[in-house]
C-alpha cells in the first residue's frame, strides 16, 4: 500500500493528467465544432492553431500549407503570440516552401519530417538563430505535424515553444490528435469542395456556351427584322399609308428596344460572371464620343432632343487604352437614358469632356425628369429603376446604369450622378476614366458576341 | 459592279444588296465566301461588305486571302461579333472599318458606303 504522501503525489499527478486530458478534449471539441461547418481551408488551419494554443499555451504557433492547386507550398497563415524578428518568417517560409516543393509527392507526412530532420535542412539554422526581440529567448520549432489528407502531404503544421524543456510524449500525442483531427475533417471537406467545384465549373461552361450562342443567334434575326422594317418605312418596297407607317414605326421602335434589351442582359451576365475578356487599345476619346452621339442622333431627333457636344480638341487629350466595345456600351447607355428621360416636348442634352490630372470625365447632362434624391444611392444597382423612371418609361430593364458602373469599375474609374444638376434641372451623369485605362484580361467570354 | 457583299445569311445579304441597289449603288451579294472571293479576284470592286462568322471560309480567312493575293479593295467588316478582340483582329488583317450589324441602321450603312465610293 502506498504511503499517504505518495498517494497525494499520485493523486496530484492523476488530477493534472485528467485536467490536461479534459482541456485537450475541450479544445478538440471546440475545434471540431468550428470545423464541422467550414469548407474554408484558411479557417480550418486557423482554428487548428487556436486549438493548439488553447491546449498548450505555446509561445509561438504557426503553420505552413501546401496548396495543391498552386503547385508547391504556399503560406496561408502564420500566427505567433510573441513578435519574432522581422526577417525571420519570410526566410523560413521560403526555405520551407522550397523544401516541401522538392519532396516526392508520394512521401507520407512522417517520412517527410524524418527527411527534413535527417538532412539537417538549413531551415533549422534559421529557426534556431531567430531571436525574440522582446525576451531574447530562442523560439524553437520543436514540433512538426504533417497535415495529410487524400493520402498526400499537403503541408506541415509547425509548433514552436520557447520552453527549453523537451515536450513529453503525452503532449506530442495530443498535438498529433488535434492536427490529425483537423486534417481528417479537412479531407472530408476537401472532397465536398471538389464535387462542388466540378459542378460549378460545368454550370459556368454551359452558361458561357448558352450566352455565346444565344447572343449571336438573337441579334442576327433581330438585324433582319430591323432592316426590313427600315426598308418598309423608307418606302423602298412601296409607299405606305400614314396608318401603315405608324404601325411599322411601332414595330421598328420595339425591335430596337428588343436589341438593346438582349445586349444589356447578355452583357450584364458576362460582366457579372467575371469571365469577361478585355482587349484594350489606345483610343482617341473625342472622335469616339462623336461617333457614339452619331449612333443615337436619329433616336434623339425622333424624341425631339438636341445633342450638343462640348469637348476640347483631341490633340490636347492623350489616347486612353480602352476596350472599344465596353466603353461604347457605357456612353451609349448614358446617352439613350438621357434621351428617354428627357421632357416629352423635347430637351437639350450636352455631352462634355473634362481633362483632369489623372483622369478624364465624360459628362452627359440632360433636362429630363431627374433622379429623386432618396433613390440616387441605388441607381447603379442591378434591376433598380427610380419611381419616376418607371412612370415615364415602362420598358426599362434597370440594367443600363448597372452596366455602366461595372464597366467603369473595370477601368478603375467611377460613375456618379448630380441630380438636379447645377442649373436646378435634370441630371448630369459623370463617367470618369483614369488615363491608365483598362488592363488587358484573358477570359472565356466576350461582350456582346 | 462597285460593291460586293459576302454574308452567308441570305436575308441579310439580300437586304443589303436590295437597299444599295435602291439607292442607286451597284452591289452584288454572295452567300458563299469562296464564290465571293473568286468574284473579287476578277477585279472591278471598290468596296467589300464582309461578314465574319461563315461556314467554310470565315471573314478573317477572306481578309487574309485579300492581303495575300493583293486584291485592291477596301473592306467594311459588318458582323454581329462586337468584342474589342474581334474588331482588332479584323483591323489587323487589313479591314478598313468594323461595323456591328445590329447596331447600325441600313440608311447609316448606305451613307458609309457612299462615303467610301466618293473618295
Amino acid at each position: 500500500m502506498n504511503s499517504p504522501i505518495f498517494q497525494e503525489e499520485e493523486d496530484n499527478f492523476k488530477r493534472a493528467h485528467i485536467e490536461r486530458s479534459l482541456s485537450q478534449l475541450h479544445a478538440t471539441k471546440i475545434l471540431l465544432e468550428k470545423l464541422s461547418s467550414s469548407t474554408d481551408l484558411n479557417h480550418i488551419l486557423h482554428a487548428t492553431i487556436e486549438a493548439l494554443r488553447a491546449s498548450f499555451s505555446s509561445q509561438c504557433v504557426s503553420y505552413l500549407f501546401n496548396d495543391p492547386g498552386n503547385e508547391g507550398i504556399s503560406l496561408c497563415y502564420v500566427y505567433t503570440t510573441t513578435p519574432l524578428r522581422n526577417d525571420y518568417f519570410p526566410t523560413m517560409l521560403e526555405e520551407m516552401r522550397t523544401f516541401i516543393h522538392n519532396l516526392p509527392q508520394d512521401l507520407d507526412g512522417r517520412q517527410a519530417i524524418e527527411t527534413l530532420l535527417s538532412q539537417r535542412h538549413p531551415l533549422f539554422e534559421v529557426v534556431e538563430g531567430a531571436v525574440n526581440d522582446e525576451t531574447g529567448q530562442l523560439p524553437k520549432l520543436s514540433h512538426f505535424i504533417p497535415f495529410i489528407f487524400n493520402e498526400q502531404l499537403h503541408g506541415i503544421v509547425c509548433v514552436g515553444f520557447t520552453s527549453e524543456v523537451p515536450l513529453s510524449k503525452e503532449i506530442k500525442d495530443n498535438i498529433d490528435t488535434i492536427v490529425s483531427c483537423a486534417a481528417l475533417n479537412f479531407s472530408r471537406m476537401h472532397s465536398l469542395i471538389e464535387i462542388e467545384n466540378k459542378k460549378s465549373l460545368e454550370v459556368a461552361q454551359l452558361e458561357a456556351e448558352f450566352i455565346s450562342v444565344a447572343s449571336h443567334q438573337l441579334r442576327t434575326p433581330l438585324t433582319t427584322i430591323i432592316w426590313s422594317l427600315e426598308m418598309l418605312l423608307s418606302g423602298d418596297v412601296g409607299e405606305l399609308t400614314p396608318e401603315q407607317k405608324e404601325t411599322v414605326q411601332t414595330l421598328f421602335d420595339n425591335s430596337k428596344k428588343l436589341t438593346t434589351l438582349v445586349n444589356d442582359l447578355l452583357n450584364t451576365s458576362r460582366l457579372g460572371s467575371g469571365r469577361l475578356r478585355v482587349d484594350p487599345k489606345p483610343i482617341k476619346i473625342v472622335p469616339f464620343i462623336e461617333e457614339a452621339v452619331a449612333q443615337v442622333r436619329e433616336f434623339a431627333e425622333r424624341a425631339q432632343c438636341q445633342i450638343e457636344i462640348n469637348t476640347p480638341d483631341q490633340e490636347s487629350i492623350p489616347e486612353i487604352p480602352l476596350d472599344e466595345t465596353l466603353i461604347a456600351q457605357s456612353i451609349h447607355n448614358l446617352l439613350t437614358n438621357a434621351i428617354r428621360y428627357s421632357p416629352d416636348e423635347g430637351g437639350k442634352i450636352v455631352v462634355s469632356l473634362e481633362k483632369q490630372d489623372d483622369q478624364c470625365v465624360i459628362t452627359v447632362a440632360d433636362d429630363g425628369i431627374g433622379v429623386p434624391l432618396d433613390q440616387q444611392d441605388n441607381l447603379f444597382t442591378k434591376f433598380f429603376r427610380a419611381d419616376n423612371a418607371r412612370t415615364k418609361e415602362t420598358e426599362g430593364t434597370g440594367l443600363g446604369l448597372h452596366l455602366v458602373k461595372m464597366i467603369a469599375d473595370l477601368a478603375g474609374g467611377s460613375v456618379w450622378v448630380d441630380s438636379p444638376k447645377s442649373d436646378g434641372k435634370g441630371s448630369a451623369f459623370h463617367l470618369s476614366l483614369p488615363w491608365t485605362g483598362m488592363q488587358s484580361k484573358e477570359g472565356e467570354v466576350d461582350l456582346a458576341k | 459592279m462597285t460593291v460586293i457583299i459576302i454574308d452567308d445569311d441570305p436575308s441579310i445579304s439580300r437586304l443589303m444588296e436590295a437597299k444599295l441597289n435602291k439607292e442607286g449603288i451597284e452591289a452584288r451579294a454572295f452567300q458563299s465566301s469562296e464564290e465571293g472571293l473568286k468574284e473579287l479576284e476578277k477585279g472591278g470592286y471598290a468596296l467589300l461588305l464582309l461578314d465574319l462568322l461563315m461556314p467554310g471560309m470565315t471573314g478573317w480567312d477572306v481578309l487574309t486571302a485579300i492581303r495575300e493575293k493583293n486584291i485592291p479593295v477596301k473592306t467594311i467588316v459588318i458582323s454581329n461579333l462586337s468584342t474589342g478582340e474581334d474588331r482588332n483582329k479584323a483591323l489587323d488583317l487589313g479591314a478598313t472599318e468594323y461595323v456591328v450589324k445590329s447596331d447600325i441602321d441600313l440608311s447609316k450603312l448606305v451613307e458609309k458606303v457612299r462615303g467610301y465610293l466618293s473618295n
